[in-house]
């Protein structure tokens, strides 16, 4: 049964070729400046891919200095720059980025977009990661790679035990990286709620779809923490504000909190799209839909929920009281139930459907048992009397890198040999494919099953020695012999990409070689599919074979190009309703210019070159501002037929439109930035009540100035209603109220930062003296950070509206800006109430 | 202006309560015991507090979810809704249940554990 067209076939002339025209990559140079998902998204992966291969090129290093007792291969101080660099690359820099750039690549295909919602934001996401990246990659040469290891904790990293720029290289470095994941979750959100498919309710999803968005929400939620952390960390080694200093009232165990409320979650930030790389492979090799779905995605939703609730299970040895350890061990052991779900799904799909041992199923088949043994490991190093047996040693490093390798890397090389068809001419080679898996797996296997026993023999890690009677000597080289097989394994690998992998073709790919059931298999061009298919099941084409050939004649929605420029359907998030059309931004410089504007800004100030750093600053503001000038468009033409009788418009503002959403992920980002320092004035103040006024007698700013920023802030926020109020009655060419009521608003909101600021330093209060008063001047500084970009906002509104670009229903730029405007509002009230509020009550 | 995303932001709040509930009650359990166990260690060996405070927050948030458990019931029952919807709804009935069993778990060491003394031999994951 087949899907009725929604328009006569065949379609007119030149249709086709429009399409193709609007979505051309320019050639010769510029063809950098591309921006749509199945480009950026093929840079992003192999990007990820040098980064694996940069840090396994570390790795080998270590693993030869570690082959024979007291070898001499590596200093000591580079083998400490090693391992920091390695930890950090491979969680950093390939297995964060490596998923998102699946998702990029992957994701509309499977949805049936054209392409992400923001294709701007994946160009600036990708260039700043690659040119950050292998900055800070190039810190090695210099001397100036870290060495904390990496979770960097203090004091170790403080300025007084790590002198010099090299953990600032970290800290500026990973904290700007994340801002680019942070870009790249805004995107999946946005993509997979507001770009479906009609039809393609949220019970129709592909599960990779809802891992993927569980992964952007997790990044959302848990990546403003670290940004936190390195932030104020950055701050006590640049200025010497006390956040980690216990002399002056700060702790250590605060970098700690900020840092695993990131780094459990990233663990599943992880892992969640490599099992829903699992959850795609296996259905189309078993020939038989996922079991289970609805139950995988309720595992989903709760492993998502749960990463989010355990992060002190990494703190257990550092004094915390026994009865919040409990809580935090009861909610560990909760997580099991999820993920126990996952993988008798995965055994039930096994069991229904006939297995075809190809490529892609060897990685799946070894994930599954790799994994089973890095959770046996794991529930042995849960066991408290073992875990002290083996405490720093390299039976957690066994565990780890099994959990890691087996629960990432096999995944993501099987995702590579199962999708490399929709992006490239040819296939991956089965043949040398199986060379790359029993490589690797033997190789794995052989590296790092030894190290449980060396652990268990008392070898510690993070040392880049060992005497020859320890014993060790056998069991280290074998762990080497290893490694090299490893190594063999990813150089056949490139060997068969190099053959084989043939992208960027008009063509798209080699289509369905698997007889695979989702939309990602339809003939894929640089414009996605042809038209965009109407779906009414989770497997649409099995459900339909003449599906493929359907969308690809043009029988379903938007054959051609509607409006004429790039664009793809908005639908509705729960059920796939068409809603509108969107209109893409093409190729651009601007995105490429601020992307690496930014990290060379960043790393300027690594490098204490103010002025640079300022100039770059401001290149990238004007460089986005530039970018974002040409992308609220207004409606191209009235609404458009898309197809089967359904006319949407072209255009839409508010809380209907994409951008909207894409600005209220942002707003969370913001609120959890304010979270985590909210929670770390609450932290300090419980550790260190000596250095609050009560204790040290520093007066408090005066009632009058918190109510004073309390005015103004409500003044500012009545007044850009006002202006939201004065827009939408807005004549053309007339003069309105919503001008003066910008201004008015952005005075009082710069009012209002500055009233805080000048109150508090009115007392006396130095943010070098105690942890305390940095803690308050970080609050204010990050209300002051969004004061600034507001005031950027508010001025390019003004601009916009000074040049006749916003009106009553060309209102884009105003709404974005309205949206964050009242988060800016709330945060300043609740950040008065705190700062005012919390040493009067609770003293 | 427009509601459906205000709509949308609900119901992904009703199909989520489970989980969600969970989490906020251990967040604010946890910021409880630890400002229980700031003070002088004479007040802090006293329990009461702690208990009187887990237990009512406990069973509002139980409260909270049978209710939730129970609405995504009554719609279910009720034939009228898309499959979208019934998903959703069915989604949210699990979790819920989930949720409720996790908070009773997760509450289970306010009554079973020491409150205040230092563990010195807990197993920490060191990645
Ligand atoms: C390709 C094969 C790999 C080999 C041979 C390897 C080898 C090593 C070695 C020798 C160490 C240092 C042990 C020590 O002295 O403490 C290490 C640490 C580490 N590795 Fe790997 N590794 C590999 C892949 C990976 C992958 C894929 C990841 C993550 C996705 C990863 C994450 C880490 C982390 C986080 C550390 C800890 C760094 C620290 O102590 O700060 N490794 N690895
Ligand atoms: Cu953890």
């Amino acid at each position: 049964m087949s899907i009725p067209a929604l328009h006569p076939l065949p379609r007119p002339e030149g249709e086709v070729e429009q399409l193709r025209e609007v979505w051309r990559p320019p050639g010769g140079v510029r063809f950098l400046t591309v921006v749509n998902n199945t480009y950026i998204g093929i840079f992003y992966i192999g990007t990820a891919l040098l980064f694996f291969l940069l840090a396994g090129v570390l790795a080998l290093a270590m693993r030869t200095q570690l082959a024979i007792a007291e070898n001499d291969f590596l200093s000591q101080d580079a083998y400490n720059q090693f391992f920091t660099m390695h930890g950090t690359i491979m969680m950093f820099l390939f297995a964060v980025p490596a998923v998102e750039a699946m998702g990029v690549y992957l994701l509309p295909a499977m949805l049936g977009a054209r392409d992400l919602p923001f294709p701007r934001l994946s160009a600036y996401a990708f260039w700043a990661y690659f040119v950050g990246g292998l900055l800070f990659f190039c810190s090695l040469f210099f001397d100036l790679a870290p060495r904390g290891g990496w979770f960097m904790y203090p004091p170790l990293t403080m300025k007084e035990y790590s002198p010099g720029i090299a953990a600032d290289f970290w800290l500026l470095g990973i904290g700007f990286i994340e801002i680019s994941a942070i870009a790249g979750a805004v995107e999946i959100i946005v993509g997979v709620l507001r770009t479906r498919a009609p039809g393609m309710s949220l019970d129709k999803l592909p599960i990779y779809a809802w891992a993927m968005l569980v992964f952007a929400f997790l990044i959302m939620l848990a990546f403003p923490a670290i940004i936190v952390g390195t932030a104020l960390l950055e701050l006590q080694r640049a200025f010497g504000w006390p956040f980690f200093d216990a002399a002056r009232g700060g702790d250590p165990l605060l970098w700690q909190h900020l840092f695993w409320f990131f780094g459990h979650p990233e663990v599943y930030i992880i892992f969640l799209p490599a099992a829903g790389f699992v959850s795609m492979i296996l259905p189309t090799m078993c020939g038989v839909p996922l079991a289970a779905y609805r139950l995988v995605v309720i595992a989903l939703l709760a492993t998502g929920f749960a990463a989010l609730g355990v992060w002190v299970h990494h703190m257990f040895a550092t004094g915390i009281p026994a009865l919040s350890i409990s809580f935090f061990s009861a909610a560990s052991m909760a997580v099991a139930v999820p993920s126990g779900i996952q993988v008798f799904a995965w055994i039930a799909t096994l069991a229904r459907g006939r297995v075809r041992i190809t490529v892609p199923t060897l990685f799946v088949l070894g994930f599954l048992f790799i994994f089973v043994l890095g959770g046996l490991t794991g529930v042995m190093v849960g066991l408290v009397p073992f875990d002290w047996q083996v405490h720093d040693t390299f039976f957690v490093v066994a565990h780890f890198h099994y959990v890691l390798i087996g629960g990432m890397v096999f995944p993501l090389f099987g995702a590579f040999y199962y999708w490399a068809p929709t992006a490239s001419l040819r296939p991956l080679s089965e043949r040398l494919g199986r060379w790359v898996f029993w490589l690797l797996f033997l190789g794995f296997n052989v590296a790092f099953f030894p190290m449980h026993v060396t652990g268990l023999l008392g070898m510690p890690r993070r040392v880049w020695t060992y005497s020859a009677d320890m014993g060790w000597e056998p069991l280290n080289l074998l762990s080497t012999a290893g490694a090299y097989g490893m190594g063999v394994a990813v150089a056949v690998f490139l060997v068969d990409l190099a053959r084989n992998f043939r992208p960027f073709h008009d063509k798209g790919g080699a289509g369905d070689v698997w007889s695979a059931g989702t939309l990602e298999w339809i003939e894929n061009s640089t414009y996605g599919v042809r038209s965009i298919p109407v779906v009414d099941s989770r497997d649409p084409l099995w459900a339909h074979p003449d599906l493929a050939d359907c969308t690809e004649a043009g029988a379903y929605f938007l054959p051609g190009t509607a409006t004429g420029t790039r664009e793809t359907l908005v639908t509705s998030p729960l059920d796939g309703r068409p809603e509108y059309v969107v209109q893409l931004p093409g190729p651009s410089w601007k995105p490429f210019v601020a992307a690496i504007a930014t990290a060379l800004a960043f790393y300027s100030l690594t490098l204490e070159m103010v002025l640079p750093a300022f100039a770059l600053g401001a290149l990238t503001i004007a460089a986005i501002l530039a970018w974002v000038w040409d992308s609220d468009r207004g409606p191209a033409r009235p609404p458009v037929d898309v197809g089967g009788g359904h006319v949407v418009p072209t255009y839409a503002a508010g809380r209907l439109s994409h951008a909207w959403w894409g600005v209220a992920v942002l707003v969370v980002v913001v609120a959890m930035l304010f979270a985590a320092l909210f929670f770390s004035y609450l932290y300090l103040r419980l550790v260190s009540p000596d250095v609050w006024p009560a204790a040290t007698g520093h007066a408090l700013p005066a009632p009058a100035w918190p109510i004073a920023t309390a005015a103004l802030l409500l003044a500012s926020g009545a007044a850009i209603a006002w202006a939201g109020r004065a827009l939408a009655r807005r004549r053309p060419g007339r003069f309105g109220w919503d001008q003066p009521a910008l201004v008015l608003a952005l005075a009082a909101l710069v009012g209002a930062f500055a009233v805080e600021l000048v109150g508090q330093r009115s007392t006396g209060l130095v943010p070098q003296h105690t942890s305390y008063a940095a803690v308050v001047y970080a609050l204010i500084g990050l209300q002051g950070a969004l004061v600034f970009a507001l005031t950027v906002m508010g001025l390019y509104t003004l601009a916009r509206s000074l040049t006749g670009r916003l009106g009553p229903v060309r209102r884009v730029t105003f709404d974005n800006t309205r949206l964050l405007w009242s988060w800016a509002v709330v945060q300043g009230l609740v950040m008065t109430a705190l700062l005012h509020g919390a040493p009067r009550i609770l003293d | 202006m427009h509601s459906a995303a205000r709509e949308f932001v609900r119901e992904m709040l009703e199909m989520t309560a489970g989980p969600l509930v969970w989490l906020l009650y251990l967040l604010v359990m946890y910021g409880a015991a630890a400002v229980h166990c700031a003070r002088p260690a004479a007040d802090a060996a006293d329990r009461t507090p702690l208990l009187i405070a887990g237990g009512a927050l406990g069973a509002v948030a139980i409260g909270l979810l049978a209710w939730s458990v129970l609405r995504a019931r009554r719609e279910l029952a009720s034939e009228s809704t898309s499959d979208a919807r019934r998903f959703v709804d069915r989604v949210a009935f699990a979790l819920g249940v989930f949720g409720i069993g996790a908070i009773v778990w997760t509450a289970l060491p306010v009554l079973l554990s020491p409150a205040c003394g230092v563990v010195t031999d807990a197993a920490q994951r060191s990645w």
